[in-house]
């Protein structure tokens, strides 16, 4: 069984990626997609595109063999749309052609009817009644937090602040884009090698649009050139069925491969938000009362939006105590592209909200903001905003210290134009109220005393196969390099759930754990038994028994009981949890903000493997600095995307960052057996907060809106000396 | 339908060696180099000069690979990651520069060219020579790391 790949193949080139394996005279599969945000499709011509030299085959919504619906949460989506297209992403048809060029032409002649629908791109909007309709009912799910009285909250409270707040769609952009390559067997099955985070969730999607039994497909997880999402939902389902379908009805390989702009277009996106917010607090400052309300743009499709609100609502009060906690969320349809998995999953944007608000009040207040949040900050055994007891064991006090003396918080004097700016953070660890949250591993030793992991988690740059060949080495008491992890394939590795939510290292790594514990256990049984005492687990294998011996384990986390109908219960056991510090320097007259430094300190629970750690929490922050700065992917007055490209979507380079500066803190939590935290997401969560705070420092203008772009900075800098004059 | 495709032959040095190969000439010499000659460690990022994932040496001159036509080639003497200096793709892989691994080829060719123009950079310089190259994974902190621990490095 081929093992998962390292760092040094990847540094050298070798042929790991999924495009690196398509053969040249594989066919290609491309799709037409949707010209308008909202239309129906009166007709569908592909006569002309038939003609096209090297087309062997144009699909649509007819062709499809199995249902032609999918969805990872609701079954609201065509494979290929008919009928009705609801976004700028639906496919419509697929041209099958020996290479790219002769697809693109085919692509072309295809002509399709439309009759134009009004389309609505605002989620607020979108719930209004004479709004267009995306779907029999523009409103998908409404969650909610409950606590205590907030009228009674406000009435106790001295001073009250209200804001909304406004975040827009981020793409995952990671560098490889989706790519998937399937190959007929001559007995029958599929085999379908792609960029695939979930492979037991996609081969569900799969099996139903081409109508294969799960057994007849085996999908072979590549190497993935970075996910962040956007290899999580449904773009991985499409691309493998769309190979896969166009290798089914030619009987030839086929390979699906999409282009940068197709990509950012198709796959899943940040959730754009609005948000409503209004706090309470005592002159001493202590938090009253939090009322809000928060409305997710899902665009045209759920995907996985319902457990992505989940998350937001259960993280929409932030790490504090509030006496009196009132928050409605609501997740709506609207004709822009699909949000859902994207790094964060929902926290990045109520984090936004409550630490800007939290600056805010304090501000009012006249109160330091750090103090203002230590003052209100969890500690264990707290009642949590979704009125329940805490019994994890965050220690803020020790992450805010160590920020606030690398950051220099607000020592010293202030340089012109200059600020600083703090948030905090807590992420949820792993599913809790999105799902029962299983893991699953094998663990064996063949006869040649060689360690073999086995699960169906992925590995997408985060390390978790390190941490797994870390975790059985040391259970097993063999070096390092004695233990591979197996490539993933869906007819060999136990199901373990999917590679999201961060969960490998906490939830892979627990099942890892107990395999290679039960493993230990009962080898050195037989050693006993057999009297080979002083021999170790692995030289007895390789050596006096001669043959493979396997163990499998499962880890599960306990039901979390939070109820989204009453806004009640626990969410998540446990949480990673961080303070995040930048120093800003804005341009007055560009309204470039630029960060100077960053500083991040985060409560990781226990250190499996340091490296990967920092490289996670370093590139979560990055992405968290992109969010508040740069990113926004736009859909344009002409109802068209306006910069699905690398040029206008703008990535942080090497030379937008300041060195990020990372600080890990081991507190173990004390209710999983190995004590980690998740690392994965939490650090896109705070940053885009902490610089708004930053430039109010500098500034005095509260930008309430993300991306933080220099329009912005420079319409709120005249708006400020306005008043200034005016008053 | 019948299709045949126009194809021209081409020839030119790569990793040392010569090749001669017969490709359509609107191909680019990323397409010719992963379709036709196998060569995999190119990486395609987005097939129009923004990410730098396939990036080559053209003449001992750092070039995205997306955007020359492999016309433009003929003659010419072209070294990819599979060819550069070992020291440099380790110095990566040690650092934890590696992620996902998808940049990790521009950038270790990036690198090779920046060491081949600039003995010991400073931050501000590696910062600027490397923007050409986009890494979704890292945050370039360990990026930057690797460079580092070349930079002066005479051995
Ligand atoms: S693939 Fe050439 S620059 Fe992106
Ligand atoms: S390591 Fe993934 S893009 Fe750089």
């Amino acid at each position: 069984m081929k093992r998962v790949y390292t760092a040094y193949d990847a540094v050298r080139g070798a042929p790991i990626y999924t495009e690196d394996i398509v053969p040249e005279n594989a066919l290609r599969v491309k799709a037409l997609r949707s010209e308008h945000s909202h239309a129906l499709i009166k007709r569908v011509d592909v006569s002309a595109a038939l003609e096209v030299p090297g087309v062997l085959a144009v699909l649509t919504a007819r062709d499809v063999p199995g249902e032609n619906i999918t969805g990872a949460v609701v079954l609201d989506r065509p494979f290929l749309a008919y009928e009705k297209v609801r976004c700028l992403a639906d496919p419509i048809a697929l041209v099958v052609a020996v290479d790219e060029e002769a697809a693109d032409k085919a692509i072309e002649k295809i002509v399709v009817d439309y009759e134009v629908l009004e389309p609505v791109y605002d989620p607020v909007k979108a719930l209004e009644e004479s709004a267009p309709k995306v779907h029999e009912n523009n409103l998908l799910r409404h969650y909610k937090l409950r606590k205590g009285d907030v009228t009674r909250g406000f009435n106790e409270s001295d001073i009250i602040v209200e804001e909304e707040f406004r975040t827009q769609m981020q793409d995952p952009a990671p560098l490889e884009p989706e790519a998937a390559y399937a190959v007929p067997e001559k007995d029958g099955t599929l085999t379908i090698y792609g960029s695939i985070q979930n492979p037991f969730y996609v081969l569900t999607g799969v099996s139903r649009i081409l109508g294969l039994p799960r057994d007849k497909i085996n999908l072979v997880v590549m190497a993935i050139g970075g996910t962040f999402g956007g290899k999580s939902d449904e773009a991985p389902w499409d691309v493998c069925a769309m190979a896969g379908l166009a290798a089914l009805k030619t009987g030839k390989p086929a390979a699906c491969i999409y282009g940068r702009d197709e990509s950012m277009i198709a796959h899943s996106h940040r959730h754009p938000a609005v948000m409503r917010y209004k706090v309470g607090a005592t002159t001493d400052g202590r938090l009253k009362a939090l009322d809000a309300d928060i409305y997710f743009d899902t665009g045209a499709y759920a995907s996985v939006g319902p457990l992505v609100m989940l998350r937001a609502v259960t993280h929409a009060a932030g790490p504090y105590v509030v006496e009196n906690v009132r928050v409605d969320s609501y997740l709506v349809y609207t004709n822009n592209l699909t949000a859902g998995s994207m790094r964060g999953f929902g926290s990045p944007q109520v984090h936004f909200a409550v630490e800007s608000m939290m600056d805010i009040l304090a501000d009012k207040l006249g109160m330091d903001p750090v103090e203002l949040r230590l003052k209100n900050a969890w500690r264990q055994g707290v009642v949590t905003a979704s009125d329940a007891v805490l019994m994890d064991n965050p220690d803020f006090g020790v992450l805010a210290e160590k920020v606030c003396e690398e950051l220099g918080w607000r020592r010293g004097e202030k340089h012109p134009d200059e600020g600083v700016g703090i948030a905090f953070m807590a992420h949820g660890n792993s599913l809790g109220p999105e799902g029962e949250d299983k893991s699953s591993a094998t663990v064996r030793i063949s006869s040649d005393g060689t360690v073999h992991v086995a699960t169906s988690l992925t590995e997408y740059g985060t390390g978790a196969s390190r941490g797994f060949v870390k975790i059985a080495a040391s259970v097993l008491g063999v070096p390092e390099d004695r233990v591979v992890v197996d490539r993933v394939e869906t007819q060999k590795v136990p199901d373990s759930g999917g590679t999201f939510a961060s969960r490998s290292t906490l939830m892979g790594g627990n099942a890892v754990y107990l395999a290679a514990k039960r493993l230990r256990e009962r080898i050195e049984r037989l050693i006993e038994e057999s009297g080979h005492k002083g021999l170790d687990v692995v030289g007895f294998v390789r050596d006096v028994l001669r043959e493979e011996v396997s163990e499998y384990a499962e880890f599960k986390l306990p039901v979390c009981d939070y109820n989204p109908e009453t806004g009640k219960g626990t969410p998540y056991l446990q949480y990673t949890y961080g303070v995040v510090g930048v120093r800003v320097k804005v341009d007055r007259e560009l309204g470039v903000v630029r960060v100077k430094d960053i500083v991040a300190a985060f409560d990781v629970g226990r250190v499996v493997n340091e490296g990967y750690l920092t490289a996670q929490l370093e590139g979560g922050i990055t992405q968290g600095v992109a969010y508040g700065l740069l990113e926004e992917l736009l859909i344009g007055k002409k109802h068209k995307v306006l910069n699905p490209n690398l040029a206008d979507y703008l990535v942080p380079t090497a030379a937008d960052m300041p060195r990020v500066k990372v600080i890990v803190i081991e507190n173990p939590s004390p209710l999983t057996p190995l004590g980690t935290r998740t690392a994965g997401e939490p650090g896109i969560d705070a940053p885009a907060a902490a610089i708004a705070n930053a430039v109010y420092d500098a500034l005095k203008i509260r930008i309430t809106s993300l991306p933080i772009t220099p329009e912005k900075v420079v319409a709120a800098l005249e708006k400020s000396e306005a008043i200034a004059v005016f008053v | 339908m019948q299709y045949s495709r126009v194809e021209k032959e081409f020839f030119f040095r790569l990793n040392g060696e010569e090749v001669r190969v017969r490709a359509p000439p609107g191909y680019t010499l990323l397409e010719v180099l992963r379709h036709i000659l196998h060569l995999t460690g190119t990486k395609d990022g987005c097939s129009s000069g923004d990410c730098g994932a396939c990036t080559v040496l053209l003449d001992g001159r750092a070039v995205h690979s997306c955007l020359t036509l492999i016309s433009q080639v003929e003659g010419r003497e072209v070294t990819t990651v599979e060819a550069v200096d070992e020291k440099v793709a380790d110095a990566y892989a040690r650092h934890g520069a590696v992620q996902c691994g998808y940049c990790t080829p521009g950038f270790v060719v990036a690198t090779a060219y920046l060491l081949s123009k600039m003995h010991n950079p400073s931050d501000a310089e590696i910062r600027e020579w490397l923007r050409g190259n986009l890494c979704r994974c890292t945050g370039y902190v360990k990026i930057l790391k690797a460079v580092e621990s070349l930079a002066g490095d005479d051995g």
